[in-house]
């Protein structure tokens, strides 16, 4: 382990906490496992519990991310499929109207529902590379598949996503 | 014979073109698709309007006292050792109610600072001169070096050294759940006040909670 280079709990949680909040609860719908999992991965930082290798950072972080929540879901502390609560709470763009705001958390808890129903596999390549932004290298070094299964899942996964929304774009 | 169905992934280069993830040689081959392919066409609207929505998914703020609220970090061992003004350790113990990573970094400041105080005392090096005659010879060096320290008092504490470094490696976070409940802070706490007068971590007032 890189101590030297290695980042700070802190410097995770300034940087990239917010981006872990989001995964997480894309992946889950649910704030408060959203926020246990921040803390975790905040923890195993701490802890430098995975090795660090400079230059992946990326990787490193999602890769951490990654087996906390996979832990927490073996623990069955989390419901993967739970349903969503009262909509989102983020930013919703710049005054729009209220019939504007009604559609768009709609159109983002369908989304949201949808993408609960995905199997996990799915669901996960999706998220790192849609909501997260990770390159496809960064989500096969993250989870430790292939890049050629990444492609497949991420395909797959907005296919099925598609299928499952039943209005018109 | 059933006619075969096409591969399900034929079109896995239109997400991947979508990404700008394309390998060389595939994108002579996803501009075929798209111009002489009207299913391959379809598709790519379907999958770009999916990554699109996607994309507009809205980012959800954490609470403030996961992200935005600074940490303790450095001045932990300050509210430790009582040397924080009184406003401040208000919000230390709010934070704490809510912080895994606060409480445990505290409760790893708690456990070494309880390790040092720990240390057994060493007694000031005394010469003591064995009993019986001694042959002037051997007694030379001694007198040269009057504080040398005696072998016996550097193995009992080397000793309890060890058994300190024993117990905190029994102890460690890494070694056990590092999961901290504010109770079990407290009752260390607790223990502490009650063997050191005028220390108190946690106002009385303050509810306990643990998220
Ligand atoms: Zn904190």
């Amino acid at each position: 382990m890189d101590d030297i280079n290695r980042p700070t709990w802190e410097d995770v949680a300034h940087r990239y906490g917010r981006k872990i909040y989001n995964f997480a609860y894309r992946l889950t719908g649910n704030p408060d496992d959203a926020a246990d999992l921040v803390q975790e991965v905040l923890l195993r930082v701490r802890k430098g519990l995975e090795r660090y290798e400079p230059g992946s950072f990326e990787g490193w972080l999602w890769r951490i991310t990654r087996n906390a929540f996979l832990d927490d879901i073996r623990r069955e502390k989390r419901r993967p499929t739970s349903p969503l609560p009262e909509g989102d709470h983020g930013h919703l763009g710049s005054s729009p109207s209220p019939d504007e705001v009604l559609a768009a958390v709609r159109l983002s808890d369908d989304v949201q529902s949808a993408l609960l129903k995905l199997p996990y596999d799915f669901r996960e390549a999706v998220v790192l590379c849609d909501v997260v932004g990770l390159t496809y290298d960064e989500i096969a070094e993250a989870t430790d598949i292939p890049v050629g299964t990444v492609r497949s899942r991420i395909h797959r996964g907005r296919k099925m996503l598609r299928e499952m929304l039943t209005w018109p774009l | 014979m059933a006619a075969v169905t096409p591969d399900p992934d034929r079109f896995v280069v239109l997400s991947a073109y979508l990404d700008g993830e394309l390998a060389d040689g595939e994108l002579d081959m996803v501009i075929g698709m798209l111009s002489d392919d009207p299913e391959a066409a379809a598709e790519f609207r379907r999958i770009r309007d999916m990554k699109r929505l996607l994309r507009a998914l809205p980012t959800v703020e954490p609470p403030g006292w996961l992200l935005d609220v600074e940490h303790y970090g450095d001045r932990l061992s300050a509210y430790l050792d009582g040397e924080l003004p009184t406003e401040e350790v208000t919000s230390i113990v709010h934070h704490l109610t809510t912080c895994r990573v606060c409480r445990e970094e505290l409760h790893d400041l708690d456990r070494s600072r309880i390790a040092v105080r720990a240390l057994p005392g060493l007694d000031a090096p005394r010469f003591v001169p064995p009993p019986g005659p001694r042959p002037s010879a051997s007694s030379e060096p001694e007198r040269r070096r009057p504080h040398r320290l005696r072998p016996r008092p550097i193995a009992a504490a080397t000793i309890g050294l060890v058994a300190v470094l024993a117990l905190l490696s029994i102890l460690s976070p890494s070694a056990s759940d590092p999961t901290i409940t504010m109770s079990d802070l407290e009752a260390r706490h607790i223990a502490r006040v009650s063997i050191e007068p005028g220390f108190n971590v946690l106002p009385a007032s303050v509810e306990a909670v643990d998220p």
